[in-house]
């Protein structure tokens, strides 16, 4: 018996016909730049739901430092419209490449690698390096070294995060640090006793440890000392995120950011979420001094 | 919170969830059914195509699809929805398995009842859906409903791409409430509840049709 009974041309025209039903979705073109968001004051802002930096509330509301700036300093450009997208934080540049979002407004740190894919603002905070612990520090961590000292520690840190890599800068291998994609994983991690200490920016520290659901089980290490280079605590200053080529907006924020810190509006922001004069980003930081080299 | 509060909360991503899953089966079922048949009766090129597609499907990690889909292609200027990603990502990669059994349930098909459709002057194409397709797709049922399972709880990698379904709900009320134990018991629990159901339909819809297929073979 014949066995091709069904035609080559049959085979290929069905193949044909299966490679559009894929691409027949209903597929879209992402135009949103600068001009439109300018136009019809409407921006998306990507999140790493983690408080304070940007985070929604028990109410569904979304808060934190950054997106009130963005309200803050935008509002009065006519960007009145400002959408919410949580996304998780390895995740939040590949989104802002992708234009799934137009800026990344969420606490991030201004760092020479980030600077060759997104533009930055100029820096608002400049946040040092903390540790969150079991209650009652049962390793006395108060250092990186001490984590360097002993073999037996191991550290959580956000998954591409700065506080990640100054601990590993400072000495911790890598092998001891374990990457979580969320702050939520990492005290998981911490309560189960899978890690020692947890490595965020102080500022995440500080409203983690105040977290009424966590009272008693954990705790901020008070004193650390983070990594040290050239004498001085390396500290993370943390800006606004834009596309490349956006970089029209970016001036735009950086001139409305600089008449919000004279007109007492990114203090009164600040307060609002437990910051002090000393963690604000002294005026000769700036996103050109942090990527000396690749500034656009 | 109280574990109801917790469920009530991870049940608002269910609309996402389903939605996810109904696409996916509208990707999977004719990829599975149209690449199962094709590479059953395909030779050649034509066969060499349709293996091609379903293995690019089957062979590829459905978490680096999704990145792949979602992140990359907007780089070509293709902007695809997060839920049009998730569920062409899932439902073909679903699709891809399930065809696999289409072709599996044909070629365990005895040749005589295709030769007797023949030898009755029915046509190829009305021996295949008539005679082989009828029987095949009955034999089938366990194995898609075992995909059918297996696409809703692949849908909590729709997570990972922004979608508030179950799984993204759960990370969010454990990002407030710092309670991991009860919010994974719960997110267990969530896709027990949905996906237990599809088991009884299936068990129901196997013992019911393989009835009718005895009585057809008696006849």
């Amino acid at each position: 018996m014949k066995q091709q009974l069904i035609s080559r041309r049959t085979v290929l025209t069905a193949c044909a016909g299966m490679t559009t039903l894929v691409a027949s979705s209903p597929v879209a073109f992402s135009q949103t730049s600068q001009s439109e968001i300018l136009r019809d004051g409407k921006i998306t802002i990507g999140i790493h739901n983690q408080a304070p930096w940007g985070f929604k509330t028990m109410d569904g509301n979304v808060a934190g430092v950054h997106p009130d700036m963005i309200k803050a300093v935008l509002g009065p450009l006519g960007i009145k419209k400002v959408n919410f997208v949580i996304v998780e934080w390895p995740a939040l540049i590949p989104s802002l490449m992708s234009k799934r979002i137009d800026a990344v407004a969420s606490g991030m740190a201004i760092t020479p690698v980030r600077c060759d894919q997104v533009i930055f603002s100029d820096p608002d905070l400049a946040i040092g390096d903390g540790a969150i612990v079991r209650a009652g520090n049962p390793h006395k961590i108060r250092s990186f070294e001490d984590i360097v000292k002993n073999e037996r520690l191991r550290i959580g840190a956000g998954r591409g995060s700065t506080n990640a890599e100054h601990a590993m800068q400072a000495g911790i291998p890598k092998d001891r640090v374990l990457l979580f994609e969320d702050m939520q994983s990492s005290i998981a991690a911490l309560a189960a006793g899978r890690i020692d200490a947890d490595i965020e920016s102080t500022a995440t520290v500080i409203s983690t440890v105040n977290d009424p659901n966590l009272k008693g089980k954990i705790e901020r290490a008070i004193p650390f000392t983070g990594l040290i280079k050239d004498g001085r605590e390396v500290r993370n200053f943390a800006g606004i995120a834009f596309r490349a080529e956006d970089s029209q907006l970016r001036d735009l924020y950086n001139l409305g950011l600089a008449k919000a810190k004279l007109d007492g509006t990114v203090k009164a922001i600040f307060a609002r979420y437990g910051f002090t004069d000393a963690e604000i980003a002294p005026a000769d930081a700036t996103a050109k001094n942090l990527c000396p080299d690749n500034y656009r | 919170m109280s574990f109801l509060e917790i469920m009530l909360g991870i049940f608002e991503g269910f609309g996402i969830t389903a939605e996810v899953t109904f696409f996916g089966l509208l990707y999977a079922i004719p990829f599975a059914l149209l690449a199962g048949v094709l590479q059953h009766f395909a030779r050649g090129l034509g066969r060499w195509t349709v293996t091609a597609v379903i293995e690019f499907w089957r062979s590829s990690s459905v978490i680096v699809l999704l990145y792949a889909f979602y992140y990359s292609l907007p780089a070509f200027g293709v902007y695809l929805s997060a839920i049009t990603v998730g569920s062409m990502v899932l439902g073909l990669n679903g699709g891809a398995y399930a065809s696999q059994s289409v072709r599996a349930a044909l070629q365990a098909l005895d040749r005589g009842q295709c030769e007797a459709g023949l030898a009755l002057g029915l046509s190829r194409f009305s021996v295949l859906r008539l005679v082989e397709l009828p029987q095949a797709i009955r034999a089938m049922i366990p194995t898609f409903i075992n995909e059918a399972i297996q696409l809703i709880k692949g849908t909590a990698l729709v997570s990972l791409i922004t979608l508030t379904d179950m799984t993204f709900r759960a990370k969010e009320i454990a990002q407030l409430s710092y309670n991991p134990v009860e919010i994974y018991t719960g997110l267990l629990l969530s896709y027990l509840i949905l996906c237990y159901p599809v088991t009884i339909l299936g068990r129901y819809l196997s013992t019911s049709y393989s009835n009718t297929g005895v009585r057809i073979n008696e006849l």
